[in-house]
């Protein structure tokens, strides 16, 4: 049987169970009811002064120690953005290359000074904000994916979907949310009537019954998925890509499948560099830069409905400290990758360095917010309109256009 | 058992064995939590696995895969001894061998919840593990000093009292690497230990008056000395008060030689000794070793809103993930009579099991998922020896045990461990412990052994193994597919018959049907 009647066979015998969802996100011609919204998270506070650098700025280059900065020239030069932000000339860590290539290829904008402007420095704290949609604490624990879905009302098999492991708060609320890391082992493999029994016996209404009863869906929709990630699409082979490389392989996959995806997350993890950052860095960066790559070019056809968006809790103290790390900081970058985002330049307000341009005297200032960002992208590529329903009383909605028209 | 005696035990053990609910059957509940408050000796043949038997060890050495058997040898040895043993020098093994410490750390870890008579001390083991978190996975070197951080600093002080056990944390090599302390001196000093001892050590992120940010003054209490929530000038300034609280690594400096033993070293170079200013009390400059550090520690121990965050936690662990205010409180309350006593802990604990809240709160704990696999095994009369596949497992199905990405350890409530990929793990699980265990020689299960004999007919059968493993009666529509589904064909046959005739077979049916109900919902409580 071919994997396409397979799917469409499965979803019908699910249709009995639910209700008939897939036939009609197949009948709907709009093409932004099969976006797909991508977040990949860079848990631990990405410095964003290391990543996207104000190279030009002398203050930085003075305040920064060698190994924490990006430097303007030598065989450790930083990639040279072009339509950067005021007037600075901004660069690339030399190990985000091929970040650099899609920021060239006009697919990859560039944020910076963004963030949270809630002033926290915990990453619990601000987390748990983002993951909400909130600015400050608010009496709301379902997370902001699980608004956009409800909005979306989506009809597809798999509307959302993580694949770190777990399930991020993002989607708190949100029961038709699927979390899969390895669709290899995505089954039950003995003893064949047991998912018959266990739905009898997950029969109730709390969150464990209902999840299981999700589960047991999608265990049949899934049950011959396997990634087929084609070679090309040339995952970086090192250990500390692999598990990465993973996450994103079972996504591509699920993307590649149809299921209608409309959002999903996947996890980066070690950002939180309060020590010997000039070695853990180059690796953190070279990792991310090149699994994403290999992700973009995995989803094949598939990549002009997905846009991706890279960001972080937090960003990193200006000044280092003696421990050659960075301490947590504040106003950070945020990157959007896709085939109509309107690339190849930074987007944002520069807001400087100086003493007095710093949120308290030390950390890079916020004048994006991050809602500004993911709100354009909810906007523009998958129609949500109410973004006030998305992040609770939001209503400073600021696009760049980072989407051509 | 009655579903009351069955919550109780399940609460405070990972899981119920049979002989488990007959001492509590005999001696009550309120002996029975002062026997698992006043723990004793581990029993001889605990101690004989711990010190004796040999565990599969596989690590790999350039690319390649090696496997070998060996006794637990540096689970008791101090710091200095395993750095002199693994450092990697001329003569020593090679930097793999630096995890050994952890590895068999995770080993007795194991072995003590599933063997250790007193499974309550073992719960607050991993309790106390997961606030102080601690990830080898940030370097080997951590690894090598897990061992000690399990054996000196945590579970001494696991009943006892909570300024102790937090200086313990902050003088352990392990934490000191962790949270970079070790490597924090004047000036700027590294923040991550300080912030990281506010919010998740002691007053909790809920104590973060961060709109005030630098306004001290603001803060209320702050001017008499009290203030009741920390600010990020708390934070900058507890980090200046622990600078040169290290670890002895040699480090270098003129006319001065600080020896390489990898313990605990209270640098006073590092150290910046001026004035500083801390939840509105000051600390003069110049003070004597680590007065500093220890002021701070003071001020935050004996914190109301540490016993808050504590107590709350505490009950989060052993009531429900959202307490009742009342038994929080009552707790709260222990804890701040207690709070120079040395059985501080014990004192709350006891104010927690004896309360009313706690009696009536059946079916409101997940296991996560190292306690679905010890539960499994207890309670079944399962033996597993603990082996790194079981480790990875846990591991996959979301528990980091020893190696948490954040560090506020393993969450404790219920939807963090909710999700397709975890509960298909956690049924996966049980065929995989015997399939892969079975293969590895570390699992091995004679049901029929544990089955009575006296057992004659399919309905007592079931009846037996669901009444073992789950508090509620099945429903009679489970509990006829049950049968249908592993007894039908067999119904004409007596048990006496296959156990003489085909044990095998009877034996592969009784083991499919026990873990169905281990895939059931109550099972997945505890």
């Amino acid at each position: 049987m071919k994997r396409r009647e397979f799917i469409v066979g499965c979803a019908a015998g699910l249709a009995l169970l639910t209700t008939p969802r897939l036939s009609l996100f197949a009948l709907n011609p709009d093409e932004r009811d099969e976006h797909c919204c991508v977040v990949v998270f860079l848990r631990g506070g990405v410095d964003g002064l290391q990543l996207v650098a104000p190279s030009s700025d002398a203050f930085y280059q003075d305040v920064r120690v060698s190994g924490l900065k990006v430097a303007e020239s030598g065989t450790q030069a930083g990639l040279l953005l072009d339509n950067s932000l005021g007037g600075i000339g901004f660069r690339l860590h030399p190990m985000a290359r091929e970040l650099h290539e899609f920021y060239r290829e006009g697919k990859l904008a560039i944020f910076h000074a963004c963030g949270l402007e809630n002033g926290t420095r915990s990453h619990f704290e601000a987390m748990a904000l983002i993951e909400r949609g909130l600015v400050e604490n608010q009496p709301i624990q379902q997370g902001w994916i699980a608004r956009v879905l409800d909005e979306l009302a989506p009809g597809g098999s798999l509307p959302a979907v993580a694949t770190s492991g777990g399930m991020p708060q993002s989607f708190s609320g949100y029961t038709a949310s699927t979390s899969v890391t390895d669709l290899s082992t995505f089954s039950l493999a003995a003893d064949h009537d047991f998912p018959r029994l266990l739905r009898k016996w997950y029969s109730g209404d709390s969150q464990l019954d209902r999840t299981a009863r999700g589960t047991l869906d999608t265990l049949k929709l899934l049950a011959d998925s396997r990634v087929q990630t084609e070679a090309s699409a040339n995952y970086p082979d090192t250990w500390y890509t692999r598990e990465m490389n993973g996450h994103f392989q079972t996504l591509a996959q699920l993307i590649r499948e149809g299921h209608g995806i409309r959002m999903a997350m996947v996890d980066s993890l070690g950002w939180d560099t309060h020590e010997d950052q000039i070695h853990h860095f180059p690796r953190l960066v070279g990792g991310l830069s090149s699994s994403l790559a290999a992700f973009y070019r995995d989803l094949g056809r598939h990549r002009k409905n997905v846009t991706v968006v890279v960001m972080s809790e937090f960003g990193r103290r200006l000044r280092c400290n003696r421990s050659f790390g960075t301490d947590h900081g504040y106003g950070n970058t945020m990157m959007v990758l896709g085939e109509q985002v309107r690339g190849g330049r930074m987007y944002g307000r520069w807001p400087g360095l100086s003493q007095d341009a710093l949120d308290r005297g030390v950390d890079l200032a916020i004048t994006t917010d991050y809602r500004s960002v993911l709100g354009e992208v909810l906007r523009q590529k998958l129609g949500v309109q109410k973004l006030d329903r998305i992040f609770p009383g939001f209503t400073d909605f600021r696009p760049s256009g980072i989407f051509s028209a | 058992m009655t579903a009351q005696l069955y919550h109780l035990l399940n609460r405070i053990t990972y899981g119920p064995r049979p002989e488990d609910r007959q001492h509590l059957a005999e001696i009550g509940w309120d002996n029975y939590v002062a026997e698992q408050l006043n723990p004793g000796e581990e029993p001889e043949a605990l101690r004989r696995m711990i010190q004796e038997d040999v565990y599969g060890w596989r690590f790999d050495i350039n690319g390649e895969s090696t496997q070998m058997e060996m006794p637990l040898t540096y689970y008791d040895l101090s710091i200095g001894e395993i750095f002199r043993r693994l450092m990697p020098a001329p003569g020593n093994p090679a930097k793999y061998d630096l995890r050994r410490p952890f590895f068999e750390t995770l080993i007795v870890s194991w072995l003590k919840a599933l063997h250790s008579p007193w499974q309550l001390r073992e719960l607050m083991v991993e309790f106390w593990h997961n606030h102080f978190t601690v990830s080898v996975d940030i370097e080997d070197g951590i690894a090598a000093c897990y061992a000690a951080y399990d054996r000196e600093t945590i579970r001494p002080n696991v009943l006892g009292n909570f300024r102790t056990l937090l200086e313990a944390v902050a003088q352990a090599p392990a934490m000191l690497h962790y949270l970079d302390n070790a490597v924090s001196r004047a000036s700027p000093a590294n923040e991550n230990f300080a912030r990281e001892l506010f919010e998740l050590h002691t007053m909790g992120a809920g104590s973060y008056y961060n709109h005030l940010y630098d306004e001290w003054t603001k803060v209320p209490g702050a001017l008499e000395g009290r203030a009741e929530g920390y600010i990020d000038e708390d934070v900058y300034e507890a980090a200046r008060a622990f600078t040169g609280w290290t670890v002895a690594i040699n480090q270098p400096h003129r006319d001065l030689s600080v020896p390489d033993s990898g313990e605990f070293y209270y640098f006073d170079l590092w150290h910046d000794p001026y004035k500083k200013r801390v939840l509105g009390v000051e600390l003069k400059s110049h003070q004597g070793p680590m007065e500093d550090g220890r002021q701070v520690l003071d001020l935050l121990a004996y914190h109301p809103r540490t016993a808050h965050f504590i107590v709350t936690k505490l009950c989060r662990w052993l009531v429900a993930d959202d307490p009742p205010q009342s038994v929080v409180d009552q707790a709260v309350g222990t804890w701040i009579a207690h709070q120079r006593s040395p059985d501080q802990i014990k004192a709350t604990l006891r104010t927690i099991l004896l309360a009313p809240e706690f009696a009536v709160s059946l079916g409101q704990k997940l296991k996560r998922p190292n306690h679905l696999i010890l539960a499994f095994v207890r309670m079944t009369g399962a033996q597993l020896t603990p082996h790194e596949s079981v480790f990875w497992w846990t591991r996959k199905m979301g528990y980091h045990q020893f190696t948490c990405p954040f560090p506020t350890g393993n969450p404790d409530r219920a939807e963090f461990w909710i999700n397709s990929d975890a509960l298909l793990k956690r049924w996966q699980s049980f065929p995989e412990l015997e399939r892969i265990g079975a293969a590895e020689g570390f699992f091995d299960w004679d049901v029929l052994a544990e089955t009575p004999a006296e057992i004659a007919d399919f309905a007592s059968l079931l009846e037996y193994w669901t009444a073992r493993l789950i508090p509620t009666v099945l429903p009679a529509r489970i509990r006829a597919e049950l049968r249908k589904i592993f007894f039908e064909d067999l119904a004409t046959r007596s048990i006496a018959e296959l156990r003489r005739r085909d044990p095998e077979a009877l034996s592969r049916r009784v083991k499919q049907m026990v873990r169905l109900v281990c895939m059931s919902p109550d099972f997945q409580k505890r």
